[in-house]
Order: C-alpha cells, then structure tokens, then sequence
C-alpha cells in the first residue's frame, strides 16, 4: 500500500512536470507520514544531514572547475596539443575532437561541459574543413559523455557516495573504460571520414611549432597530473583536489592566458551554484526517497524476487542494462543514479559483482543516456552549440552511441576492465 | 533597486559562498601542507556554507527557471494548459516547502533550546538547520512570483 502511494504519486508528479527534486521529496514525505515510522522532524533534518558532507562538496567545485578551465582557453589549448598529435591524418579534425574530449574529460566532471568546452571551439573549425555538420555534432555530442566516464566525474561522485564506496578507486576504476570508449569512437571517426572522403591533410609542424605549441599548453596538460596526481599521490581527497582545480583553473583563466574577466568569473560562479544547487536539493529529496524504500523493504523484497528466478548473473547483468539504458534516455543522470543504486546494488552484490565495477556500468549506460533522446543533454548541447536541429544531431550520434553500447557489453562481462587499475595501485 | 535585488539576490549570495568555500578549502591545503599545522575548523565551516549555498541557490534556481524536470509530456499540452499546468507544479512544490518549514521550525526550536553545538567550530547546530529554512522562505516569494506573473500575464515569468 505504502510503496503504491510511493511509487504512483513520483509517477504521477513527474508526469505533469513537476521538479524532479520536489517530486520525490512530496511522494516519500507522504508516504513517510501514511506508514507513521518516521518523527515529523525527520524531513527537515535530512534536508541539512544528507547534503551534510565533505565528500560531496567535491560536486560543485568540480562544476566550477570546469566551467572556469572551459571558458578560460584551456581547451583551445588542449585542442592544439592534440591537431599536433593527429592533424596529418585522414579525418584529422574528427579525431583532434576525441582526442581533446579525452584530455578535456580528465580535468572536468562533466558531459554537457565537455561538449560545450570542444563543441564551441571545433564545430565550427570543423564545417569549414568539410565535415558533415550532423556528423562532427553527433561524435561530440558522445565523446563528451566520456566527461562523466573518464575522471574526475561529477556522476561518481554523487554514485560513490550513495552506494557507500571510495571515489578515488571508483575514478580508478573508470580510466580503462573510459579510454577504451575513447578508442573505439576515434576509429570510428577515422573510418566514416574516410568513407565521406577526407584526405590526409599536408600538416607537418615545424619543431619549433611544436615546441611552442607544448609550451603554451602546459598549464592546460598539467592539471590532469595535478588533480589525479593529488588524488592518488595521496595529496588531497578528492574534494580538495576539485577545489585546486578552481583555484588553479581561476589562475592560469585570469593571469596566464587573461580569458577570464570579473564580469565573466561572476556568471560562471553563479552558473555553478545553480546547477550545483538543483543537483543537491535532488540528492537531499532522493534520501527521504531512499528512507521510505528501506522502510517499505522493497530493496530486499526486489533482491529476493529477482535472485530467486534468475540465478545467472549474465542474464540478470543483462537485464539491468537494459533497463539502464531505458531510464537513462529520459531521466536525469544524477537522480537516476540516486534514485537506482538503492534498489539495483543490494541485487548485483548478492550475486557477486563488486560496488565498484557495478558503479562504473552504471555510469556509462547513464552517459549513453546523455546522447539518447529524448532527454540527452549532450545532444541538447550540441545542437545548440552546432545551431542544427536536435534530429540532425540524434542522426549522427546514432553509430556512436551503438558503439558506446558494445564497449558496455564487454564492460559489463569483463569486470578486470574496471577492477584491475584500482587493483594494481592497491586500492 | 528593487529590480536589482529581484534580479540579483541570490546570485550574489550564492557566489560569495561558494568563493568562501574555495577560499576555506584552500586555506586548508595550504596551512596543512606550507605552515604544517591542519585547521580542525575549515572544513565543518565549509560544508555549513555549503548547505546555505545549496538553499539559496534552490531558490535562485526558481527564479532562473533551473529545476530539472521532464517536460516531455507537458510539451504536448496546448500553451494555455502549460501555464495552468506551471502553475500547479509550482503550487506542489510550495506545499513541500511549507511542510518541511513548520517541521523545520520545530526542529529549529529545539535545537537551539539543547543548545546543541557543532562538533569542532562550537556553532549553534540551530544556524545550520536554518539554513533550508531561510532557503524556503525565499523560495517561496520566488514561487509566489512566478505564480503572480502566471495569472496575471498567462505567461511564463521572463528569465534573462
């Protein structure tokens, strides 16, 4: 009865649009008083006792790190190093947008952030080479859910905290996936652009080019080294380590390559409040939800149902990608997250599968959910930034976005992929 | 002045907290790791900030229109029935607000009467639970005003 009020008055609420936050919040404070389990003062103790954490304080510095790195003329800087790599090759551009979604990936948390940082700057670099618009939109619009993939990554954090683990060897643990993803869509950049009849181009830089080139981008390469090396140098945790990275992204955007004025850090710190604010009131609104699930039982009563009939953890690691995969084309990327790890992880762990290499499938179905519509965020991004219709986009994500899927398969059956890294630093 | 302050309050507020937080936390790196002496104090005050910055920023995201939602379905409604529809999802969300501020309250009450104190700065826990509090109470002005300018233009407020 209780988890019918529960479940029908959240589906109810997020029918007729009402916020996602406030959705959950009014159906589990509801169905809190029905069952009367819970003191009326539990509601607003876990609005302060839930966001009450330092770990998680690590999710608005890492949006403001980005946003400050992003419109500070870091990227344009990643994306010299990376034409110096790959500008010779055939389809040069498509790859150059991988390969700095790559690097791009390893200093912000972010999918629409990365898309936004790369898209800015190499769509339009891109349509002048002669690449297909719906083409460069799409690879973009999928290379930057690898912001969510590789780390650090705003997703993680808000998983590792819910499902009880260590970020910094969850952010381990997503290195190998997210660099195999990253591969994957570099061939197939190079590959369709070849088909659409990209030539190699004459691009031979000069050694003192690319001596300059290194030498004005080495603020931008070293922030990864800082970040992770902070982190896993056992330096800083990883809130602090995002918190260096604004501090440092505030540095190198104001002093050193002078993109930053006083008007523009104005509007990038309070448009990472904001986003940092609406995530949170959703983490806050999710645990009364995830209060008023424990309290029903319906985790266990889940587990127990579902591990009496499938015995085969293939098949039921089969299933819960399936159904990732589907609320992730419609549902935001923290609350689903929020919202499933209560009642998705008690049912892996019981067959086997560890906290971790769950966390890291989880997250990339719910980034391939970023560039699925209807709501993608990326593909939002990219349309917005490419000025094309969003079904032009969705066009040229699609083989992307399949290929996304394959590397999630073998995600999923090959746990080492996820577990040998953090393994092998001893975590 | 009075369109600044519409315009601007809590923006201003949310960015001076949250470069209050970066500063606290650097602060903290720097005394842990240049003047060798760990502050026991910078990182509690910092996540109080944190909370504050969360509730202002929620109503600060009413007023830019920023809460998530999944709009998929209410796109389909003609526009007349998204202002009325805008303006029982507004309505919903201020009947949460109104409960969770009368159990704050109480709970705001009690906790300053124990004098509970936070466990290294010694601050009144009451100051921390206000937080939501005083978030809510803008919240709802910011919802009254969206739900003002519904009626009254059939409109969606203007964001800039």
């Amino acid at each position: 009865m209780i988890s019918l009020i529960l479940f029908g008055l959240l589906a109810v609420f997020l029918f007729i649009s009402v916020p996602i936050a406030v959705s959950l919040g009014v159906a589990s404070t509801v169905a809190l008083i029905v069952s009367g389990k819970v003191s009326g003062s539990y509601v607003p103790q876990v609005l302060v006792t839930s966001i009450d954490s330092f770990p998680l304080m690590a999710v608005p510095f890492f949006i403001l790190a980005g946003d400050l790195m992003g419109q500070g003329g870091l990227s344009q800087r990643l994306i010299n190093v990376a034409r110096l790599l790959f500008g010779r090759y055939t389809g040069g551009m498509a790859i150059i947008a991988v390969v700095t979604c790559i690097f791009f990936a390893a200093i912000s948390g972010s999918g629409p952030a990365t898309v936004a940082a790369v898209g800015t700057i190499l769509l339009p670099a891109m349509a002048r080479d002669g690449y297909k618009k719906g083409f460069s939109a799409g690879l973009i619009a999928s290379s930057g859910s690898l912001g969510v993939i590789i780390p650090p990554s705003i997703p993680m954090v808000i998983y590792a905290t819910s499902a009880n683990v260590s970020v910094s060897k969850l952010f381990m643990g997503g290195v190998l996936p997210g660099l195999l993803i990253g591969l994957t869509l570099i061939a197939y950049a190079w590959w369709k652009s070849r088909a659409d009849g990209q030539t190699p181009s004459d691009y031979r830089p000069s050694r003192k080019e690319i001596l300059a080139t290194i030498n004005d981008a080495k603020w931008a390469l070293m922030v990864p080294v800082i970040i992770l090396g902070g982190i896993y140098g056992g330096i800083f945790t990883p809130t602090e380590a995002a918190a260096v990275g604004v501090i440092y992204g505030l540095f190198v955007g104001a002093f050193v390559y002078r993109e930053l004025s006083f008007k523009k850090l104005y509007r990038i710190f309070a448009g990472s409040a904001l986003t940092s604010a609406t995530i949170m009131l959703i983490v806050a609104t999710a645990t009364i939800f995830g209060r008023a699930l424990a309290i029903e039982g319906v985790p266990v009563m889940l587990a127990n149902a579902i591990t009496s009939t499938v015995d085969q953890t293939w098949i039921l690691l089969l299933a819960i990608n399936v159904v990732l995969l589907v609320v992730g084309t419609f549902m935001e990327t923290i609350a689903a997250i929020i919202i499933l790890t209560p009642i998705l992880l008690p049912l892996v762990t019981a067959l086997g599968v560890s906290a971790e290499h769950f966390g890291i499938m989880m997250i990339i179905n719910l980034a391939i959910g970023m560039v699925t519509p209807p709501v993608g965020v990326n593909l939002f991004v990219a349309a917005r930034v490419a000025d094309l219709t969003l079904e032009t986009v969705i066009k040229g994500a699609i083989i992307p976005t399949l290929l996304m899927i394959m590397v999630l398969m073998i995600v999923t059956y090959i746990p080492a992929l996820t577990l040998a890294l953090p393994a092998f630093f001893g975590m | 002045m009075l369109k600044l302050v519409d315009e601007h309050f809590e923006e201003a507020f949310t960015v001076a907290l949250m470069a209050m937080m970066t500063f606290l936390i650097g602060i903290q790196i720097f005394m842990r790791y240049v003047m060798g002496a760990s502050l026991s104090w910078s990182e509690e005050l910092a996540r109080y900030l944190f909370i504050w910055m969360t509730y202002t920023g929620v109503a600060y995201a009413i007023r830019k229109n920023a809460h998530i939602r999944v709009t998929m379905f209410a796109d389909l409604l003609p526009a007349q029935g998204q202002i009325y529809l805008r303006i029982l999802t507004h309505a919903i969300f201020a009947a949460f607000v109104c409960y969770a501020m009368y159990q704050g309250w109480f709970l705001i009450e009690k906790t300053f009467r124990f004098g509970q104190k936070s466990a290294s700065l010694g601050m009144p826990m009451a100051f921390v639970y206000l937080a939501p509090f005083t978030g809510f109470v803008m919240v709802l002005v910011r919802l009254a005003q969206s739900i003002f300018c519904a009626v009254r233009n059939g409109t969606e407020r203007e964001m800039q």
